[in-house]
């Protein structure tokens, strides 16, 4: 892989480091010993195993897990928050448009069909542009003023939620259009059904038939989806965040990536991969949790 | 024929079905699913309708319960119900909170093969109990479960079973627990579409035995829908047969079976064996049912009816009643005089 | 019960062989296809039509659209509707071609683990959710990092190596279903070879899933590869218009509210995205018939049925005294 990071070392302070200093960063960066690819990779996992994720080489010398758990937090809140906005804004939106098929519902379509095409970063360019710069709404750059330090005050709570504020309804906007569409389509083909029209039949209320008889059953592949989309999460706000200079971890790999900086990028593919595969098998949980037909034993 | 019916002891009118026309999808492309439908049902009689497929019985079913699915729409009738104690009504004319509780109080409906009519999330007996919180709230939760056992009981389906899931019962079953629904609030009338159709002939028999018993006990009207002649001869009271959207002959299932009428009646009874008696050639019925989208004038069935004269391509034949007994044919009546 | 529209309406619904030329009938496949239509049209004809050449700068900086130029100029001067004219070739390019491999990928990926089964499955099965598992973006942030400015085709690759899991997942799903058909165990037993099995009665039956599945990986590739293009990464010398998007942030273009430079990029984004989305929802009202039932109804239809066949509304009470 390219790059040398005590050469990048030696450019950041323009080769002004003596012999001793240079010999030491490479002992510090792991170079000097000259191992096999295979070793240095297995002394890497047994670190990682103690939390040792190695130095950063962009924020030298402060360790990797520092920068990750420095950063990581914001794009958990951030993108977790606006995630689950957008999945209930859009399943319950869905539920009802696909119950009250006809006339102004059946528009939400063509409409959430504009919306799946657009990137989400650009609607944040836009929005940064209307109501940052144009009407000096809403901070754009950043996950808190400048003049606050993160602590957990009101000052600093408050200037968080609201540099949080635009790129939340970025977020959301981008994602509201695929679970409405997907949740919709859905309720309309559950509605087929013949339980649903037993529902009818029984004399049951509407909006009960409608929750209880159709959503309850168009929502499973929702629910997973939800699941699966959290693990997500943690990349998949890179852009945003780069459009935002929001902290989070995709701003963080950006620029890790830019200055080739190995630990640090490692460190996110790995929380990135585990967090994933969490939510797959958390979304398989579900699954099974939610769809009776998927337990086992007959009773009969 | 054996002696699972009740004898036949005809009450007075409960449900009135006349003129009834739907359509599906609109204009040229309209499907005339059922054209000028006229039927009788008096309580406590077990009508089996009977007819092919396309002609119109599961129509008749879901357009009279006001249950119709777009793109089909009730173009004219009127279905008139007829309480116990008030006056008789228009179904068709219920608003949304009288129709809501007219529904499984009055009429109920059983589905075809109940693969997919219980909700596949909810235990059976929140399937059960739902209907009753909602129309009997003076229930508490207890006597709601204590109806449940008493319903799954009725149908002898095992108490346990009350807290599956439907996955975890055999079609039989669900087909039982349907039934079982379908009585929860002690209806009038209970509509049954191919309910055993697709089950075996044993579980079969053994839910039809079940239903005329409770029949028996309850005394409840039953509307049973099937394409099986044979079945309907041994079951049902009465008889009324489709063809093409339109009732064609309808009479007590003895007279259907000893002197149908309709040609279409005869072709019916000729298409299936007895088990009795000398082996006779099987004669079915030539062609096949018209597309309804483009109904052939006059009498639907002309095309394949051996007594086809020119009067049948040009005029529809009205339904005649009288005794009992009613036909829509130029050749016959119900007052069995020689036409022509 | 849901059988009753079929009995009723004969052979229209399932069987009819000219069923797949519905797809174009509906509205919204047509306003979609349209949509590609023109922007398939820019991307082969765009450099030609370019009033400027998109390189060439001018003195007239950060121009409001004009006369002359007709959407402005950029912070070099630059014509901003040439450059969207020639990125337009780049991004589509890109677009379809990855989606073209992705898919390709896809249908070999999903039929074969989903008919052969077995061993070959499981390492088909294994290899789709490792890559499922990947994060895209930044998979891709490293693997461009490697790349010098060499043209769209390393963009393409590294693109569609992502997309492809989906669609081989869904395939391979469909290809299990379809496999267990009596039709395939009669061609089986028939003693068919296995290509013209899959050929010939598994692959007919999976066109719709595979077209809306290249389309949707059309509209990924586009997302991506202009995402990439703004942040700088893949070829910023040839036009594209994610590179247009990087330039202008670059040159604060939203500070000085230039709008004309970055909000046309965006727009053609989204438009090819609302044409390939739109085509998508189109296929899929027309295959599905549970979707479709529901369209058979016009708003004429729907304001006939509302109308209360009777006039006069009995009310509960009436009925229960």
């Amino acid at each position: 892989m390219p790059g040398n990071p005590v050469e990048a070392q030696l450019a950041h302070h323009q080769g002004q480091l003596t012999y001793q200093a240079t010999k030491a960063l490479e002992v510090a960066f792991g170079i000097h010993l000259h191992e096999s690819v295979w070793a240095a990779y297995g002394q890497y996992w047994g670190n990682v195993i103690h939390g040792n994720f190695g130095l950063s080489f962009t924020y030298f010398p402060t360790p990797v897990s520092t920068v990750i758990a420095r950063s990581l937090p914001w794009t958990l809140c951030l993108v977790g928050l606006s995630v689950i906005i957008a999945w209930v804004l859009g399943t319950l939106i869905g539920i009802v448009a696909g119950w009250r098929r006809g006339g102004w519902w059946d528009s939400l379509i063509p409409a959430g069909a504009l919306f799946q095409g657009i990137p989400t970063f650009w609607i944040g360019l836009i929005a940064v542009s209307v109501f940052g710069i144009t009407l000096h709404w809403l901070p754009v750059s950043g996950g808190y003023s400048t003049n606050t330090v993160p602590s957990w005050t009101g000052a600093f709570i408050s200037s968080a939620l609201e540099h949080g504020i635009l790129p939340a309804l970025t977020i959301i906007f981008g994602s509201v259009a695929a679970n409405l569409i997907g949740m919709r389509n859905m309720m309309v083909s559950t509605m087929t059904e013949d339980f649903v029209l037993v529902g009818e039949a029984k004399g049951l209320p509407r909006k009960r038939v409608m929750f209880r008889y159709a959503a309850r059953n168009a929502i499973l592949p929702s629910v997973v989806g939800f699941a699966l989309n959290l693990g997500f999460v943690v990349s998949g706000a890179l852009l945003v965040e780069q459009v935002y200079s929001y902290p989070g971890i995709g701003y963080v790999l950006f620029q890790a990536v830019g200055s080739e900086d190995y630990p640090l990028m490692q460190a996110i593919f790995l929380i990135i991969t585990l967090t994933v595969l969490a939510a797959n098998i958390a979304a398989d949980i579900v699954f099974v949790l939610v769809d009776p037909r998927t337990r086992q034993g007959a009773m009969a | 024929m054996n002696a699972a019916r009740p004898p036949a002891t005809p009450g007075d009118v409960v449900l009135e079905v006349r003129d009834l026309s739907v359509d599906y999808g609109m204009d040229r492309a309209a499907v005339h699913a059922l054209d000028g439908v006229d039927l009788t049902l008096h309580r406590g009689e077990l009508l089996g309708i009977a007819g092919e497929s396309g002609s119109g019985k599961s129509t008749l079913a879901v357009a009279a319960t006001r249950l119709l699915r777009a793109p089909g729409r009730i173009i004219s009738g009127s279905v008139t119900y007829h309480p116990r104690d008030s006056p008789p009504f228009d179904v068709l004319s219920l608003g949304d909170g009288a129709l809501r509780r007219w529904r499984w109080e009055q009429v109920s409906i059983v589905f075809q093969a109940a693969m997919n009519s219980l909700n596949p999330v909810t235990r059976i007996v929140a399937q059960l109990t739902d209907v009753l919180e909602v129309h009997r709230p003076e229930m508490s939760k207890a006597d709601r479960l204590q109806r449940a056992h008493e319903l799954v009981a009725l149908v002898g389906i095992p108490d346990r079973l009350l807290f599956a899931f439907p996955h975890q019962l055999s079609g039989g079953m669900r087909q039982r627990i349907m039934i079982a629904m379908a009585l929860a609030l002690g209806p009038e009338i209970v509509i049954m579409d191919e309910p055993t159709t697709a089950l075996d002939v044993v579980v079969q028999r053994e839910i039809l035995t079940r239903m005329s018993a409770l029949r028996a006990e309850l005394g409840f009207s039953v509307v049973f829908i099937t394409h099986d002649l044979s079945l309907l001869l041994e079951l049902s009271d009465t008889i009324a047969v489709m063809y093409a959207g339109k009732v064609v002959e309808q009479a007590p299932a003895d007279d259907i079976y000893r002197a149908p009428l309709h040609p279409y009646t005869e072709g019916l009874l000729g298409s299936f064996p007895s088990l009795v008696g000398p082996r006779v050639e099987l004669v079915g019925l030539a062609g096949s049912p018209p597309d309804l989208r483009r109904v052939p004038p006059g009498c639907a069935y002309h095309e394949r009816c051996p007594l086809a004269q020119e009067v049948c391509q040009r005029e529809i034949p009205p339904l005649e009643s009288a005794d009992r007994r009613s036909v829509a044919c130029h050749f016959r009546s119900p007052r069995r005089e020689v036409v022509a | 019960m849901t059988d009753l529209l079929p009995d009723i309406i004969g052979d229209e619904i399932d069987t009819d062989p000219v069923r797949r030329a519905n797809w174009l009938r509906s509205p919204k496949t047509i306003v979609g296809l349209s949509i590609l239509g023109v922007f398939a049209l820019l991307a082969i004809f765009g450099p030609l039509i370019a009033p400027d050449d998109p390189t060439a700068s001018s003195s007239a900086i950060l121009a409001h659209p004009s006369a002359s130029h007709l959407l402005g100029t950029t912070s070099e001067g630059q014509d901003v509707l040439s450059e969207l004219l020639v990125g337009a070739r780049d991004s589509m390019l890109v677009g379809i071609v990855a989606a073209l491999i992705g898919e390709s990928l896809a249908i070999v990926v999903g039929i074969t683990s989903g008919y052969l089964g077995g061993a070959i499955d499981e390492v088909f099965s294994t290899v789709t959710n490792i890559f499922l598992v990947i994060p895209v973006l930044p998979l891709e942030i490293v693997l461009s990092s490697y790349l010098t400015n060499s043209g769209w085709v390393p963009i393409t690759l590294i693109i569609s190596l992502t997309a492809w899991p989906w669609g081989a997942r869904t395939l391979r799903a469909q290809t299990l279903s379809i496999r267990k058909r009596d039709y395939v165990a009669a061609a089986i037993i028939a003693g068919d070879r296995t290509w013209r099995i899959v050929l010939y009665e598994i692959l007919p039956n999976e066109i719709a899933i595979i077209v809306t599945g290249f389309l949707f990986q059309i509209l990924f590739a586009i997302i991506v590869q202009t995402g990439l293009a703004f942040l700088g990464i893949g070829n910023v010398e040839t036009w594209s218009w994610g590179s247009m998007l990087y330039f202008a942030q670059n040159s604060d273009a939203f500070f000085s509210g230039a709008w004309w430079w970055y909000v046309p990029p965006g727009l053609c984004v989204a438009l090819v995205g609302m044409g390939l989305a739109l085509t998508n929802i189109g296929i899929d009202e027309i295959i599905n018939p549970k979707l479709r039932a529901s369209l058979a109804m016009t708003r004429r239809e729907r304001r006939r049925a509302a109308a209360p066949v009777r006039v006069r509304t009995v009310s509960a009470r009436e009925i229960l005294g």
